[in-house]
């Protein structure tokens, strides 16, 4: 009798501990982070507060499932933290946002490599004026207006893009841009130009 | 002894199992619980307020401007149901905050749609085009939906028009500026009739629609960024359209 009882109570404890294991490596979630290109650090929270991870290139994590936060700290970015929620295997991609303040340093420190980037892209076209430069909160797009010589009765919008660190023209100096043209540009910054 | 031992173990693996089991179901279930599906309800408003207006009679100024209606004098086809459109939107003059003044102007817009469509882009293959009464609703404060019969035939599509509203009206001077921008079927039949575009002329600048599958228009001026303005002005997001530009050619093509 004695053993019989030793016996289901091991039985028990073993199913449990069974439970326990397998409840605990079924609640893992892989989360692929994915970096876009920048010099700043992602750090994960859980929804206390306590930090889980901290990376600086793309890579997968082990994380429980759950509440979280994740924020980015480096110079010039924004690092409002942002929720998100471990219940399945998923993929985030990061795109870091500078500040307002940084980004308008940006746009005056790289406005004269713009005016020559167009300069030298359409040298037949005369003197080019740049009357605006504006850079996205991501630092990845950049647009504005220009106009030739004295000629301010026709408007020119233009829109760059930055790929490996540089400027490049992806909508040539045009009157009016429509969407079908730009389809891979952000509407918001379509918008703002008119 | 070893008949114990074995039984032992062929307990556990079946206990683990079952555990097992159990966990994984009731992990699946979480998984498979109903995911909150968009909002795809459109909100088909009843009538009633119609029902009791068709039993008066109609406004006489507005027979008399479809009477005189030039955009539809110009097509063969005909297009019926804008009574009823104008009676609806008459009633809920409140509700349709963007119509206000503009409802007579809107109404024009969206019979030449009519009429344009049945002629140009049907190629006259029906002599009617007609808006269903009990089918005319309106979304938010400045959008308006409705089907539209061909013809005698079953066959029905959709016409959706979104308000445009301008906050400059001293274009033309005592005159209403045209809000409409409609869209009659879906998908890659969708027909556009962008409304609003011919009192420009009287700014030294014309603007015409060029294209009816896409929204396209053609400025022809030396005063661009007027007519940009001018677009702009009366409710059309630039990016949103196709221009194009007469007489003209960019140094930077």
């Amino acid at each position: 009798m004695k053993k019989r009882t030793i016996f289901i109570v091991a039985i028990i404890t073993i199913g449990l501990i069974t439970w326990g294991v397998l409840a605990h490596i079924l609640s893992q979630k892989d989360i692929a982070f994915t970096l876009q290109p920048g010099e700043y650090t992602l750090h994960i929270r859980q929804k206390s507060g306590r930090e889980v991870a901290k990376i600086d290139s793309t890579q997968t994590l082990t994380l429980k499932t759950g509440d979280y936060y994740y924020n980015i700290s480096g110079e010039g970015y924004d690092g409002k933290s942002i929720p998100f929620t471990v219940d399945t295997d998923t993929e985030i991609t990061i795109q870091p946002r500078y500040l307002e303040s940084f980004v308008s340093t940006l746009e005056e420190r790289e406005k004269p490599a713009i005016v020559s980037l167009l300069s030298q892209t359409y040298p037949s076209v005369g003197i080019i004026v740049v009357d605006s430069f504006t850079i996205d909160k991501t630092a990845t797009w950049g647009s504005g207006k220009l106009h030739l010589g004295n000629n301010t009765n026709d408007i020119y919008r233009y829109i760059l893009k930055r790929k490996d660190g540089a400027w490049e023209v992806l909508i040539r100096p045009t009157i009016a841009i429509s969407k079908l043209e730009a389809k891979d540009v952000p509407e918001e910054i379509l918008y703002s130009l008119y | 002894m070893n008949k114990k031992i074995i039984f032992t173990l062929i307990t556990l693996v079946i206990v683990g199992a079952a555990a097992f089991l159990v966990f994984a179901l009731s992990q699946n279930k979480e998984s498979t619980e109903p995911q909150q599906s968009p909002d795809t309800e459109v909100n088909v408003e009843s009538d009633q307020e119609r029902d009791k207006d068709t039993n008066e009679p109609l406004d006489k100024r507005y027979v008399d401007f479809l009477e005189n209606m030039d955009g539809s004098r110009e097509y063969n086809t005909r297009t019926f149901g804008i009574i009823e459109l104008s009676t609806i939107l008459g009633s809920k003059i409140n509700e349709v905050a963007a119509v206000g003044e503009y409802r007579s102007a809107l109404i024009l817009d969206i019979s030449t749609a009519l009429a344009i469509y049945g002629d140009v882009e049907l190629e006259k293959e029906y002599e009617t085009l007609t808006v269903i009464p009990d089918s005319i609703a309106v979304e938010g404060n400045s959008k308006i939906t409705a089907n539209v019969r061909l013809g005698q035939s079953d066959k029905i599509v959709p016409l959706s028009v979104q308000i445009l509203t301008t906050p400059f009206k001293s274009f033309i001077p005592g005159q209403t500026v045209r809000h409409g921008y409609v869209t009659i079927n879906q998908g890659e039949s969708a027909f556009r009739y962008l409304g609003g575009l011919e009192p420009s002329v009287f700014n030294s600048y014309s603007t015409t629609q060029t294209n009816f599958s896409q929204p396209t228009v053609m400025i022809r001026s030396d005063k661009r960024e007027d007519a940009l303005k001018y677009l702009k002005d009366i409710g059309y997001k630039i990016p949103d359209l196709t221009i194009s530009f007469g007489n003209y050619r960019s140094l930077f093509e």
